[in-house]
């Protein structure tokens, strides 16, 4: 399981010449062969009316963006590309016909694949989304992917009411951590399947405080799962655990499915005619 | 005479239906309430679901009960106060009823009369799998005519049903089992309307080609299994898989992928629970009516099948064991001789 990782980015100066810094790659393959630093002068660099220059701060390293590099994500951006899909940045540098961003603002990126891996990025202002300046960096850089992730999970596809019960499978991986927080906040039971390890307990207890209703192992669930009764199932496993959570859902339920860290496909109940559909990360 | 005796397929106890089922004398009352019904039941096929039923994999399943998911019959005698009349040919709503018996009192709500040129065996195979394949079509996705299709399992009930509703202007792709006398069931298929027949293993060679040259919105899965990853892999970006069956008796499987990237939805049908709720009785007459004239206009068949009275349900319960065979329909009242002609 790749650990989340972020790096603080800065612009440098060298010889009073501008510089930044980027992490591209020009071939799919394994990231620690294909990723080079590149450092380029911006000295040149000019604004056309309508761009902002933002200096990225921060951006963490999601498995998405390993798979990317990797070739094996299905959202291929056109080589050579910058890594990374999130962060976090502040406006430096604005043209002279931008409306919705003034210098000093905090942004992330508006949409996914904007190659957040570098020290620089200049674009148009609505490839950027102005976020409060209360919210801590290291928030901040990964606000857009997984948390939005969760919120359109919980919000968009069943109309859950409080009390209402969310299942959901790799419930400590980010996503997961979201639904179990953003859930409990709106009031909603979440049921929490997580595989087995060695310290489990303390896992199932991280997960307690932050709101989880239940945590369960696969094999706890598959003992518990016929007392459970969901509105919505939330998957990133796929197999037979999807299998498992999907069996949960009462009439008219749906199954979310996010991910698949098993690789292997979603499997469907046929008997229970459930819904299942999907949601599109981003 | 206030009771008739009635001869009843019986399942006794859920399990092995080569061993479960006996032929029973039940006894039927004739004394009606204002809105019950006196039926003659004359045909019922023995669908995947019965013998589902019978083993008890199927949600609703119990024992003793007299088998039968769907059946023809003819109304004997109805209540004081009852919209049918004798002689009014009928087939039931929902799925729960005495099916497999000669006589069978009912109440009128849970009937539906259908005209009297509907022949028998398309009058008995009417309730269950033309509504799913009509469900399917009309209720889902938005098609346009030239849209195309794909199902698996596509000589089965469901699976012909859809074809002959190609007629209202889509294209299919048909995915069936490799079996010996192969070329001739795709040749049948074809003959009925069916663009492509594909054995899922040719399929697997194909779909690649398929799915880059046709824009597929709506897979139609019987199957399950890997026969829906097949399917549900080629259809196109926001495209729908419905699931209205699992041959395979595996859960039916579909790419992450397919969800995440491509935005696919995959839902379930069961048209026995729809037709049953007041609140859709509207669109379910509209149905029937609908699925009628079609019959009678000669443009939608029912799938071929072998008949067999009462007394021989064995060889039938074993033809059906048997699969790759055509659908085995019980006779059960002896009266079925008159309406074969009428009905």
């Amino acid at each position: 399981m790749i650990s989340r990782s972020s790096f603080l980015l800065k612009t440098f100066y060298i010889r009073g010449y501008r510089f930044a810094s980027q992490l591209t790659y020009e071939r799919y393959g394994d990231p620690l062969e294909v990723i080079q630093l590149q450092n380029q002068s911006t000295e040149n660099d000019t604004l056309k009316a309508k761009e902002v220059r933002v200096g990225i701060r921060a951006a963490p390293i999601n498995p998405a963006d390993i798979n990317q590099i990797q070739g094996v994500y299905p959202v291929k951006p056109t080589l050579p590309a910058f890594g990374g899909n999130e962060g976090f940045g502040i406006v430096e540098e604005i043209g002279s016909n931008v409306t919705a961003l003034s210098v000093g603002d905090h942004v992330i990126p508006a949409a996914s694949g904007f190659g957040t891996w570098r020290t620089q990025a200049i674009s148009n202002e609505n490839s950027f989304y102005k976020i409060d300046k209360r919210i801590p960096m290291k928030y901040a850089a990964t606000l857009q992917v997984n948390p939005c992730t969760a919120y359109r999970m919980l919000k968009d596809f069943v109309d859950l009411k409080e009390g209402d019960v969310v299942v959901q499978n790799g419930a400590n991986s980010a996503v997961g951590r979201y639904v179990i927080q953003i859930g409990k906040i709106l009031g909603f039971q979440t049921i929490n399947v997580v595989r087995k390890r060695e310290n489990i307990d303390e896992l199932k207890q991280e997960l307690e405080s932050l709101g989880a209703t239940k945590v369960y192992t696969e094999e706890e669930f598959l003992k518990n799962s016929r007392t459970i009764k969901s509105r919505l199932a939330l998957n990133c496993v796929g197999g037979r655990n999807s299998l498992g959570i999907a069996s949960t859902l009462q009439h008219d339920g749906i199954m979310v499915t996010y991910g698949g860290m098993s690789k292997q496909p979603v499997q469907g109940a046929t008997v229970r005619g459930m819904k299942n559909q999907q949601k599109i990360k981003n | 005479m206030s009771t008739l005796i009635s001869r009843a397929l019986t399942i006794t106890k859920l399990g092995d239906p080569r061993k479960v089922l006996e032929l029973q004398k039940t006894h039927v009352s004739t004394k009606l309430a204002d809105k019950e019904v006196l039926i003659k039941w004359l045909a019922s096929p023995i669908n995947p679901l019965d013998i589902n039923k019978i083993e008890g994999a199927y949600p609703g399943s119990e024992s003793p009960k007299i088998g039968g998911s769907e059946a023809v019959g003819v109304v004997e005698k109805a209540g004081s106060s009852s919209i049918f009349q004798p002689g009014d040919s009928v087939i039931p709503i929902g799925m729960g009823g005495d099916l497999w018996s000669e006589y069978d009192v009912v109440e009128e709500e849970n009937l539906i009369k259908i005209r009297s040129d509907i022949d028998l065996i398309s009058a008995a195979t009417l309730l269950i799998n033309p509504p799913t394949a009509y469900v399917m079509l009309k209720h889902f996705v938005e098609l346009n005519p030239g849209d195309f299709i794909i199902q698996n399992s596509a000589n089965s009930g469901v699976g012909r049903a859809y074809i002959y509703f190609l007629a209202w202007g889509y294209k299919s792709i048909n995915l069936i089992r490799d079996r010996p006398n192969i070329d001739e069931l795709k040749e049948e298929l074809k003959n009925i309307g069916a663009n492509f027949v594909f054995t899922e293993e040719e399929f697997r060679k194909e779909n690649r080609k398929i799915s880059s040259e046709y824009d597929i919105k709506l897979a139609l899965n019987g199957v399950g299994g890997r026969s829906a990853l097949s399917i549900s892999a080629v259809l196109a970006p926001g495209g729908t898989i419905v699931t209205y069956g699992g041959m395979s008796k595996k859960p039916a499987e579909i790419p992450t992928s397919a969800f995440v990237f491509k935005g696919i939805r995959a839902f379930g049908v069961a048209v026995g629970n729809w037709m049953c709720m007041e609140e859709n009785r509207p669109l379910v007459d509209q149905m029937f009516e609908e699925l009628q004239d079609l019959i009678v206009q000669g443009k939608l068949h029912p799938p071929p099948v072998e008949m067999h009275e009462l007394d021989d349900f064995k060889e039938a319960i074993n033809r059906t064991l048997e699969g790759k065979n055509r659908k085995q329909v019980l006779l059960i009242h002896p009266d079925y001789k008159k309406f074969m002609a009428k009905l």
